[in-house]
């Protein structure tokens, strides 16, 4: 009986094995093609992600989260044969940018790189960690932002044994990509995503920024970008851009300015400046800038710029 | 370790092959020794809260046994209550005590998490009491003998694949399985697999999509139209279904890898044609749990008392179901939660069943009177239609963080009308992908058993396209940083 039980046990696990292998040849077949129309994507968050990573040279880099993204106008800081890319995303924020940084380092030097801070930019957040399977396309192809990309979780290594999930949850946005459709192409727009409403709150309120839990994975990215900056003579700019409130004992403000002051590197706090604390229809919402808001913000920051060079 | 993660693969791979090295008379403490190890895993100072519920049970049974029929009645009452007090200690704590904080530590022994200053329900109390309940009423009942072996005894209340989350097992079905050997069984392994599997599918695909959007939406309901708050509450019908049965699918079959047949709790709950149909088919252990201990011995006691053929011109029998039923329906609400939202929710179900019982003879006269034959396709869709509406609506109440936002829920479903709220419209695709499926397996298995078959086709070459399919779609459409199951919480 138990000879047989056996030969049972032994016939399993061989046909077992099959399947695991047939599941990994169309793992590995999917996953392929996958990436082929993947990497075809020329618009949407996706399509601006592969053009950040694989084709931008823009002289002035803009990083950060959708802060970022919706208030910076890439044209304004385009002077002479200066080119610039916004690259904020939204949701996004420490983690992300420097993944983000290091796969374009490895690629080009851009002469100028502006970081746009958030006011718990160094809290700790889950949600940040798993906001990171935005770059596990990249995954592959991009060995220099592994690491960073490992930080979702202590087994997130074990998930790249299939090809599948570089691009899980993308499947639909790939099939909708491959389609003809009438969407400008992300080097027409160089990332910024301008937002047209205005805002119909106009009390401003005064918020404490609580500490909370400091993410030390975070402060270690900063300072290696600061680092590497400094090594490839890139100008680095940490910019506090307008918000719609008060923000009190901000502790990411206070280790982001000994950050730059320890290290030489510019930072500009335009959070709460009176042209924009006073000015409710420049805001979309209490942290993001409307277009209108945007374009002046822009011009400010660049005359800012102009003076601290 | 939650069932829908890698280490909990890990974890079982490792066991059952283990499991299937070890002398067969000798697995049981194996299993026992992985049970309590899956237990630490959560919180490590509950085991010993658990261990000693379990010795405690085990003489408080044995005790039971020895009393005469006659004269138990009392001694159960007494264990009853001795275990109702565990559960409510945790259950109730902080409801009862909101300002008393106890600071636990050590409570992410092997993961990270965050402090906990309040009471905690420990993992799987609620099920484990209703297991021993029903233990101690089979034993008073003399339908069973106490279990004299104490490690089989505790294996029957702590066998991991069950013990977070049910099923709620009688003792007749799993203790007999405990004494027997159980060698390598080809055709159970390889369906507890494809359960295992399927059951991956509802919670990736389906439970954890649709709980972004529900999420979203449910935790910023003041700020949504109406018809976003009804997409939300329709995703929620399947999100907690999913999650649940989900669960439930991986449980049974984690407990096939090892020779063990556990009870099923989902029978396709959103074909079911009528209230008392949707609890035979949903969370059926609880169900028939409530049903056996709590509706019919008060239906028992009532019919003994109520000598009259009928007051207020209304029939004892239909008296007698309306209270048993609302009895019933109220300590189901409770058992979920305390609050007025799931006392509500429990409520609406008794006044659902006690409708329907009332009216029975009624809708028996319109339907002949319209010639409406029962086994009418239009007829039965319309019923399934109507049932899944009134569970809906009950889902509102199961998901509101409190009674008022249930109410202001309700109100702006039928009053507040707009455009749909999405930040991608990929959310929106995921989920409603996830749902087709999902119900598109259940109808083929309500509807067509014997037709369409994939994982138990004859020919192996379908199968094995079933497995690489769904494989592939978990991989491309799930969501791997989902979390918890729902039901944990009770």
């Amino acid at each position: 009986m138990i000879k047989t039980s056996s030969k049972i046990f032994i016939r399993f696990i061989g046909k077992l094995l099959l399947i695991l292998f047939i599941i990994y040849i169309f793992d590995f077949g999917i996953g392929k093609v996958l990436k082929v129309f993947y990497l075809r994507l020329e618009d949407g968050l996706y399509g601006q992600i592969t053009y950040c990573i694989e084709s931008t040279s823009a002289d002035v880099l803009i990083l950060g989260s959708s802060r970022a993204n919706h208030s910076y106008v890439p044209e304004v800081f385009e002077e002479g044969p200066y080119t610039c890319y916004n690259a904020g995303r939204d949701g996004s924020f420490v983690l992300y940018n420097y993944a983000l940084f290091k796969a374009v380092i490895t690629r080009y030097t851009p002469k100028k790189i502006i970081i746009d801070i958030s006011p718990d930019e160094l809290s700790y957040s889950a949600a940040e960690y798993e906001r990171l399977s935005l770059l596990l396309p990249y995954y592959q192809s991009h060995p220099e932002i592994r690491d960073i990309i490992d930080l979702r979780g202590p087994l997130e290594r074990v998930k790249h044994i299939s090809s599948v999930y570089f691009y899980n949850s993308l499947v639909f946005q790939v099939v909708r990509g491959t389609l003809p459709n009438g969407k400008v192409k992300v080097q027409d727009m160089k990332g910024y995503q301008p937002l047209q409403k205005k805002m119909k709150y106009d009390k401003i309120d005064t918020v404490k920024i609580d500490p909370g839990n400091t993410d030390e994975n975070k402060i270690s990215a900063l300072k290696d970008i600061i680092s590497t900056c400094h090594k490839k003579n890139i100008d680095l700019v940490f910019v506090y851009s307008p918000i719609w409130k008060i923000t009190k004992d901000g502790y990411c403000n206070q280790i982001i300015t000994k950050l730059c002051t320890e290290n030489g590197i510019k930072y500009i706090d335009m959070s709460n400046l009176p042209d924009f604390i006073n000015r409710p229809d420049y805001f979309a919402d209490i942290s993001h800038l409307n277009e209108e808001g945007a374009r002046v913000f822009s011009k400010m920051l660049k005359n800012r710029l102009k003076q601290v060079n | 370790m939650l069932f829908n993660s890698i280490i909990y693969l890990l974890f079982l791979l490792f066991v059952v092959i283990t499991y299937y090295c070890f002398p067969q008379r000798i697995r049981w403490i194996w299993l026992l020794v992985a049970s309590i190890g899956y237990y630490i895993s959560f919180i490590p100072i509950f085991i010993a809260l658990l261990g000693c519920g379990v010795v405690i049970n085990f003489f408080l049974a044995i005790w039971l046994a020895g009393i005469p029929e006659k004269k138990n009645s009392g001694s159960l009452i007494l264990i009853i209550f001795l275990n109702i007090i565990l559960l409510a200690f945790f259950k109730y704590f902080n409801t009862f005590f909101p300002d008393f904080h106890i600071h636990l530590t050590g409570t992410g022994h092997f993961f990270p998490s965050d402090p906990v200053n309040k009471m905690i329900l420990p993992l799987g109390l609620s099920y484990l009491i209703f297991t021993l309940l029903s233990y101690h009423i089979e034993v008073k009942r003399k339908n069973i003998q106490p279990e004299t072996h104490i490690g089989y005894f505790s294996l029957y209340l702590l066998f991991f694949p069950r013990i977070a989350q049910g099923p709620i097992e009688r003792p007749q079905q799993l203790i007999p399985q405990l004494h027997q050997i159980h060698p390598f069984n080809y055709n159970l392994f390889s369906d507890g697999l494809k359960q295992i599997l399927w059951g991956f599918f509802k919670k990736l695909v389906v439970a954890d999509r649709l709980a972004i959007y529900v999420n979203a939406i449910y935790n910023n309901a003041e700020e949504h139209n109406g018809t976003s708050l009804l997409v939300a509450t329709f995703f929620f019908a399947f999100q907690i279904y999913a999650d649940f049965s989900g669960y439930t699918d991986i449980a049974l079959g984690s407990a096939k890898l090892f020779g063990f047949n556990l009870t099923d709790n989902f029978k396709r709950p959103y074909f079911a044609t009528s209230i008392k149909d949707f609890w035979d088919r949903w969370h059926i252990t609880l169900s028939t749990w409530l049903r056996d201990y709590i509706f019919l011995p008060i239906a028992y006691y009532l019919s003994n008392r109520l000598k009259k053929e009928s007051y207020l011109f209304v029939s004892s029998q239909k008296w007698i179901y309306l209270i048993g039923i609302m009895i019933t329906f109220t300590i189901c609400g409770i058992w979920h939660g305390v609050g007025w939202t799931y006392l509500i929710w429990g409520l609406l179900f008794g006044v659902y069943l006690s409708y329907a019982n009332w009216t029975k003879d009624l809708s028996k006269k319109i339907r002949k009177q319209l010639h409406i034959k029962k086994t009418s396709p239009y007829y039965v869709f319309y019923k399934i239609l109507l049932t899944f509406i009134l569970v809906l609506f009950t889902w509102i109440f199961f998901r509101a963080s409190s009674l008022s936002q249930a109410t202001m829920i309700i109100g702006k479903i039928f009053t507040s009308s707009g455009p749909v709220f999405f930040y991608s419209p990929y959310d929106l695709i995921y989920g409603i992908f996830g749902i087709i499926v999902l119900m598109a397996a259940e109808f083929k298995r309500e509807f067509i058993p014997e037709h369409w078959t994939i994982l138990y086709n004859r020919y192996p070459a379908v199968r094995i396209a079933g497995i690489v399919l769904i494989v592939i779609t978990i991989l491309l459409t799930g969501v791997f940083d989902g979390g918890q199951f729902i039901y944990f919480q009770f």
